[in-house]
């Protein structure tokens, strides 16, 4: 009979997007970066997005982090986890530009960025509210 | 029954269940891997409602209870 310390066996069908993303990510931040006359730091920002890809390859099957960094949701539990990281994720982000976009007026600098992006959020998150709302 | 008053405050933040999954499965030489098979869900996830880390929900916690042929208030303890 096995142990209650085996390896993780599940794998989520979707598990190839997050390695597929890095590597596509990588070989668009190379074509700018050769457009921009910078080949070694477009072969840098390549080899960190597609090592990034390998790592979560690698790590997925091995340990249960490994499969939650490659989006895996393959069982209710998962999911909450990855539900929870992200709202966490996204409350420190609202923090960061709240206080980016204080910061920013009272040295007196162009607020936009901060303003666009924490719109972006609270539009989002709104949506959110109203479809989730309609759907439980 | 007791009441949200008499319950130890500790239970307010970690609100989980105990339950008899690990002693089920065990009795059945069934392996976490195994039930998690048998279930859809990850060796991980049986072993944290077996630590009572996690509380399954509605039907994953029919789905236990009738695989082991037994009721969920028989196997999911709330005090």
């Amino acid at each position: 009979m096995s142990t209650d310390h085996g390896r993780s066996t599940t794998t989520s069908p979707g598990s190839w997007v997050v390695p597929g993303v890095a590597v596509v990510l990588g070989l668009v931040m190379l074509g700018i970066q050769i457009a921009q006359d910078d080949l070694v730091l477009g072969l840098v920002l390549l080899a960190i997005m597609w090592g990034y890809g390998l790592v979560i390859v690698v790590l997925r099957r091995r340990t249960e982090i490994g499969e939650l960094l490659g989006g895996g949701v393959t069982d209710e539990r998962r999911q909450a986890i990855q539900v929870t990281a992200l709202a966490v994720t996204g409350q420190v982000l609202i923090v960061v530009l709240v206080g980016g976009f204080i910061v920013q007026m009272a040295r007196g600098g162009d607020t936009q960025p901060w303003t666009s992006l924490g719109a972006l959020g609270g539009v989002t998150y709104l949506l959110s509210l109203v479809v989730m709302r309609a759907r439980s | 029954m007791e009441s949200d008053l008499d319950m130890p405050i500790w239970k307010a933040y970690f609100p989980y269940m105990d339950n008899d999954v690990r002693r089920l499965r065990a009795e059945r030489g069934l392996s976490q891997a195994d039930l998690g098979s048998a279930l859809g869900v990850s060796r991980q996830t049986v072993n944290a409602i077996e630590a009572g880390r996690y509380d399954p929900s509605l039907p994953l916690a029919f789905k236990l209870a009738r695989f082991f042929g037994q009721s969920i208030e028989e196997m999911f303890h709330v005090d």
